[in-house]
């Protein structure tokens, strides 16, 4: 059974719910520890689900996170840098995202989304997104808009 | 802007903005994927993969560095400019690559092979290319269909349509100029009557030597003429130049 959504921002919040992803990486048959329910169960990389306000209610039920509620554009910076130095994926569920601030998205870690006409990350002119390698991008939209 | 330092593989993916691959190990590898546009800075060990990607703008691959590996293939650029400057360990490979409305300018190339239709360009422009074979369609090209410079020892073929357009009798069809020598031009330059005309269907300047323009059909294509040739050694084949 999926575990409540993780609330609040606060680093250590996120932090530990990177911990428990990634243990349950490292402990596939473990029923103690949480994992989304939409990537089943065991195995894999460690996968966090990401949705937005504007995403349809399922999209953030079943969500990890809803940025702009219960994760800030810098609170996402802290999510990513949960996994480095390890290989994960960041899933986002259907809708915009506006992301307004400078990401740096560590080594190995991919971003997947449910179409590039679905799935859309927003920057300002001045912001940017940086990928240090080893990095996939799939079945998304990178936007930048005028601010 | 969007900045990989690094392997990146993308698939299915809309990028809204200015791409650049800045770090000496960049290796970007695409498919069906749209970009604002796309920059490899200068660098070594950086490698391009791109199948049916379209560039809404600039496609710029280069500063005069040194490179693994570029290949293209399917590859579409809508209004932007693709500049190629640099030299590539493995060759430079580009396939149905198709630019509209921009220029087509290539720099420093050796060892090229590329499948070029460019619909109404600024001007395509070899500059210091050698041993290459490219396949060329230009039409209505604002300035010369072809330009090579200081190029030696490729071979151009393809067909050239109402190249000049931005001004009458002033620009050619193909223009062979500098210390471009032993390249072979196997074309088809035509003038449909549609606009301004070229000056010549093909001009060889005074400073090429030992190049061979083959089986070119230029008739009525230049308003000052069809073919000039001011080069040393220059041969022809075909008897429908003049």
């Amino acid at each position: 059974m999926k575990p409540p959504r993780v609330t609040g921002e606060p680093t250590a919040v996120i932090a530990d719910h990177v911990n428990r992803l990634i243990r349950k990486f490292e402990y596939p048959d473990s029923d103690t520890i949480p994992l989304n329910p939409i990537l089943g169960g065991g195995g894999g990389a460690p996968t966090v689900v990401i949705a937005t306000p504007g995403s349809s209610g399922f999209s953030q039920g079943r969500a990890d996170f809803v940025l702009g509620l219960d994760l800030s554009p810098g609170g996402f910076q802290i999510l990513l840098n949960g996994f480095t130095g390890l290989r994960a994926r960041i899933l986002f569920t259907e809708g915009d995202f506006a992301i307004d601030t400078h990401i740096d998205v560590p080594t190995g870690i991919d971003f997947e989304g449910a179409g590039r006409r679905a799935s859309r990350l927003t920057w300002g002119a001045d912001p940017d997104i940086t990928f240090a390698g080893d990095n996939g991008l799939r079945n998304i939209a990178l936007i930048e808009v005028a601010t | 802007m969007i900045i990989f330092q690094g392997e990146t593989h993308l698939s299915n993916v809309r990028l809204g903005g200015p791409v650049t691959a800045e770090n000496s190990s960049t290796i970007v590898w695409a498919t069906d994927t749209f970009m604002e546009s796309f920059e490899l800075e200068a660098g070594v060990s950086q490698s391009v993969h791109f199948a049916l990607v379209e560039i809404a703008n600039d496609l710029e691959l280069g500063g005069g560095s040194f490179f693994q590996q570029v290949t293209l293939t399917n590859v579409t650029l809508n209004s932007g400019n693709l500049i190629v400057n640099g030299t590539f360990e493995y060759g430079f490979m580009a396939d149905a690559v198709t630019v509209r409305q921009g220029s087509a300018n290539f720099t420093g190339l050796e060892n090229f092979n590329l499948g070029l239709t460019v619909i109404q360009p600024t001007d395509v422009i070899f500059d210091d290319c050698h041993r290459g074979k490219v396949d060329l369609l230009c039409f209505e090209s604002l300035q010369h269909g072809l330009r090579i410079e200081d190029s030696s020892d490729n071979r151009f073929s393809g067909q050239i349509i109402n190249a000049g357009q931005q001004i009458d009798d002033t620009y050619d069809g193909i223009f062979v100029l500098g210390d471009s020598n032993r390249n072979r031009t196997e074309f088809t330059v035509t003038y449909t009557g549609a606009g301004n005309q070229m000056r010549y269907g093909a001009n060889l300047s005074a400073a090429t030597v030992d190049n061979h323009v083959e089986a070119s059909v230029l008739t009525g294509s230049g308003a000052t003429g069809n073919f000039n040739d001011a080069g040393t050694g220059t041969v022809l084949t075909d008897d429908h130049i003049v």
